[in-house]
């Protein structure tokens, strides 16, 4: 167990928190809270507890604004965010201060959860429809027939686009996004997390930049033609 | 599917804005705390978080919980 901890604290000599121009106490404040947190034994519990009631009291009063959890589930949030602090200790550079690093986890959990139960009753079908087969308004052509012409013609490649360059998944997160639907939520529905509807997402948006440029018509261009009225 | 005006122009803008070096949410959690602080601070941002700028820009979920860590920063920055 000495050596444990002999050889932990070597590491952790190894890479210093913080970058250099932290200000000392800055630096002194981060490797107090990760060696608190690592010790096994009182000074854990401590830590444990100050970052808990830091996260109580500064959490539910951040995210007013996009909700408010029940006490309880806050609780939870809170427990969960302190138990992934300390699995990923190891994480923490020291490239900002330590509660901090904490409180980005805690916010992601905590703002997951609220929209976990903002979106519980909503399906993916009711929001995307049928994903095999593509409509897409064009808003109302007016003004000149040349310009309505190239609004049609820029439309159909873009509709074109959609059901021909994108998979079945790709769209159905891309539109589902577009009503709205946070990621976490597509990826609960999907059987996928929250970075793969990302990328979902990224190599959609890829594709379609893609078809479109092939047709010698850049989304800027789509986007000058459609967005003047 | 049926996409409405609104719609196929955010898509549009989305498109417009894709890059190929995007980071995912995962990445940029975790260079969030570091990005915020820099903000806060008024810092002059590391080349290597203007990723984090650019995914916030085209990310909701993390454009919101950025703007949460914002607020429990000044909070405690005031306390």
């Amino acid at each position: 167990m000495r050596e444990k901890q002999a050889r932990q604290r070597e590491a952790d000599d190894a890479r210093p928190l913080g970058s250099a121009a932290w200000p000392s106490s800055a630096r002194a404040e981060a490797i107090d809270w990760v060696e608190a947190l690592r010790a096994d034994d009182v000074r854990q519990a401590r830590a444990l507890e100050r970052l808990r009631a830091r996260l109580l009291e500064t959490l539910p009063r951040a995210m007013l604004r996009f909700g408010r959890l029940p006490d309880a589930i806050l609780e939870d949030v809170v427990q969960e965010t302190l138990l992934r602090a300390l699995d990923r200790l190891d994480d923490f550079e020291g490239r900002s201060a330590f509660t901090t690093w904490v409180t980005t986890i805690g916010v992601r959990i905590a703002m997951t959860e609220l929209r976990r139960r903002r979106w519980k009753d909503v399906s993916l079908e009711a929001l995307a429809g049928p994903v095999d087969s593509v409509s897409i308004e064009l808003g109302p052509v007016g003004g000149d027939a040349e310009r309505a012409i190239d609004r049609a013609r820029v439309g159909e490649r873009l509709r074109e686009a959609i059901a021909c360059a994108l998979t079945e998944r790709q769209r159905t997160a891309i539109v589902a996004e577009l009503h709205g639907m946070p990621q976490e939520e597509i990826g609960r529905r999907l059987g996928i997390g929250r970075n793969a509807v990302y990328k979902l997402g990224h190599d959609a948006r890829t594709k379609l930049k893609r078809a479109l440029s092939a047709t010698g018509l850049s989304p800027e261009e789509i986007l000058a033609a459609y967005g003047q009225e | 599917m049926y996409l409405d005006r609104r719609r196929v122009l955010a898509l549009l803008e989305s498109v417009a804005q894709t890059r190929d070096d995007e980071i995912d949410c995962d990445a940029c959690l975790l260079d969030l705390a570091e990005f915020a602080e820099c903000q806060l601070l008024g810092a002059e941002l590391p080349t290597a978080l203007a990723r984090v700028e650019a995914h916030i820009a085209g990310c909701p979920e993390c454009r919101e919980e950025y703007e949460v860590l914002l607020d429990v920063l000044r909070d405690a920055r005031r306390g």
